[in-house]
């Protein structure tokens, strides 16, 4: 390979070269920091690579937004249930007290609970007892009802297709429906709202067994035998039926934490009835 | 093919430089001019990129653009035009100059890379055309250390250039 022509060659190209070598000239790397200082070079790309990563940054920081706003939002909540004949009292982060009946299931939302509005949402039977605060109402959300308070006792209940809400103290805002009718509730009111009649019905008069089931206690004034026959019913969660038929007895008595047989032992010979529980209970 | 990013356009331009500059020098005589040559077909390249006009094989471009360039630069300035130009450089093909050039940068680069005073001895023999002897009067040696340090200088160059040179030479 070493022939002549290779060294003669090569002779040419190393005179060529060393003719125009000149210490420290055709520095590839000095030359191009001359050539992009001239040029602004890091800040210019290409029109369409430029645009691409533009919206690529667009993109990204939308998405980065979206998430956080989502996060942000993003409910975080706490349930709690109890099954039939079971009873819990929940506190909220508020000290605001929550009595759950049996077979009741409640939840809010642990992140945004008292951010501006306090919401529980429920199923069941509740007593609420709730801590004042003005600035943050307290809204209690079922299906078909929802009820504003600022600081008050109430129950709510939720039976099939209604909704009942009685009230302890203060004073209580209770919207139901569709067609968002609204009551106001002062102390010893209560109010039912049902999709049957389609409409709240409000009674004035307080219904002195609404709380038994916290309470322990059943009370009677004057009471009609059917609504007697109701609260132990709700009550001791059995049926009862009158073995005698006296449309107009009317019971005034009071039982404390009282076993069933023993009550209606008191209730039958109070009134000359024969009330029995149904078979199977 | 895509427009070039800056970075491509870097690596390309870093890679290109001195062989362009080199292959400049075939045709004008200066290397500042030479230089400036191929910096202004760059910035055309550059401003062609920018505008997103696309180029194919930038290097038979820019290659091109530096004859063309030097060209109508010795037509303005004949005084300008290089004295060395090698007979058979327009006889050769294309990517045979760009071998040409890309060798001598080669050269270039391993003369950068010799010792100083090796260098020195190498230049006054190679680029002023001293004698040996008249090296080592200048330089207060004796001629035999100026046969060897050129001997080693000749060498460090030979094997620089020698893998691709075969490979022209099989073709040659």
């Amino acid at each position: 390979m070493m022939d002549n022509g290779y060294d003669d060659k090569l002779e040419q190209h190393i005179r060529f070269v060393a003719k125009h070598y000149k210490e420290g000239s055709l520095d590839a790397d000095k030359a191009w920091e001359n050539f992009a200082s001239g040029r602004k070079v890091s800040r210019r790309i290409p029109l369409m690579r430029y645009l691409l990563q533009a919206a690529a940054v667009v993109l990204l920081l939308i998405g980065i937004g979206t998430f956080y706003v989502w996060e942000q939002s993003r409910p975080d909540w706490v349930a709690i249930s109890t099954v039939a004949g079971q009873k819990k009292d929940i506190y909220l982060p508020d000290s605001t007290l929550i009595s759950l009946a049996g077979d009741s299931w409640i939840r809010y939302d642990v992140k945004n609970y008292g951010k501006d509005r306090r919401v529980v949402e429920m199923k069941g039977k509740a007593f609420f007892q709730v801590k004042r605060n003005e600035t943050r109402p307290f809204f209690v959300e079922a299906d078909l009802a929802e009820i504003r308070v600022l600081g008050t006792s109430f129950q709510v209940e939720t039976p099939r297709n209604s909704v009942e809400v009685n009230v302890e103290t203060g004073k209580v805002s209770f919207t139901a429906g569709k067609e968002k009718e609204q009551v106001i509730l002062t102390a010893g009111m209560s109010a039912s709202y049902s999709m049957e009649k389609k409409g709240i019905t409000v009674l004035t008069e307080e219904d002195a067994n609404y709380l038994s089931w916290k309470t322990g206690l059943l009370r009677f004034t004057d009471a009609p035998i059917n609504k007697v026959i109701e609260d132990l019913d709700n009550y001791y969660q059995v049926k009862i039926t009158n073995k005698i038929t006296k449309p107009d007895a009317k019971l005034t008595a009071s039982f404390n934490n009282m076993p069933l047989d023993e009550v209606l032992m008191v209730i039958n010979q109070t009134l000359d009835i024969r009330l029995v529980p149904e078979a199977g209970e | 093919m895509a427009a070039f990013t800056t970075e491509e356009f870097e690596r390309n331009f870093k890679s290109l430089y001195k062989p362009l500059c080199l292959f400049a020098l075939r045709y004008i005589d200066r290397l500042d001019d030479a230089e400036d040559i191929v910096q202004q077909a760059f910035a055309d390249v550059w401003d062609k990129n920018s505008e997103g006009l696309l180029i194919g094989n930038l290097k038979a471009y820019l290659y091109q653009a530096v004859r063309n360039r030097s060209l109508s630069f010795i037509s303005q300035s004949p005084m300008a035009q290089a004295t060395d130009v090698l007979p058979d450089m327009e006889d050769t093909s294309e990517e045979e100059q760009i071998r040409c050039s890309e060798r001598d940068a080669r050269l270039w680069q391993a003369i950068d890379k010799l010792p100083p005073e090796r260098k020195k001895i190498f230049l006054l023999s190679k680029r002023d055309g001293l004698k040996y002897q008249e090296i080592a009067d200048e330089l207060n040696l004796s001629v035999k250390t100026v046969e060897n340090q050129m001997g080693k200088a000749l060498k460090a160059l030979r094997e620089t250039v020698v893998r691709i040179y075969c490979f022209i030479f099989g073709l040659a």
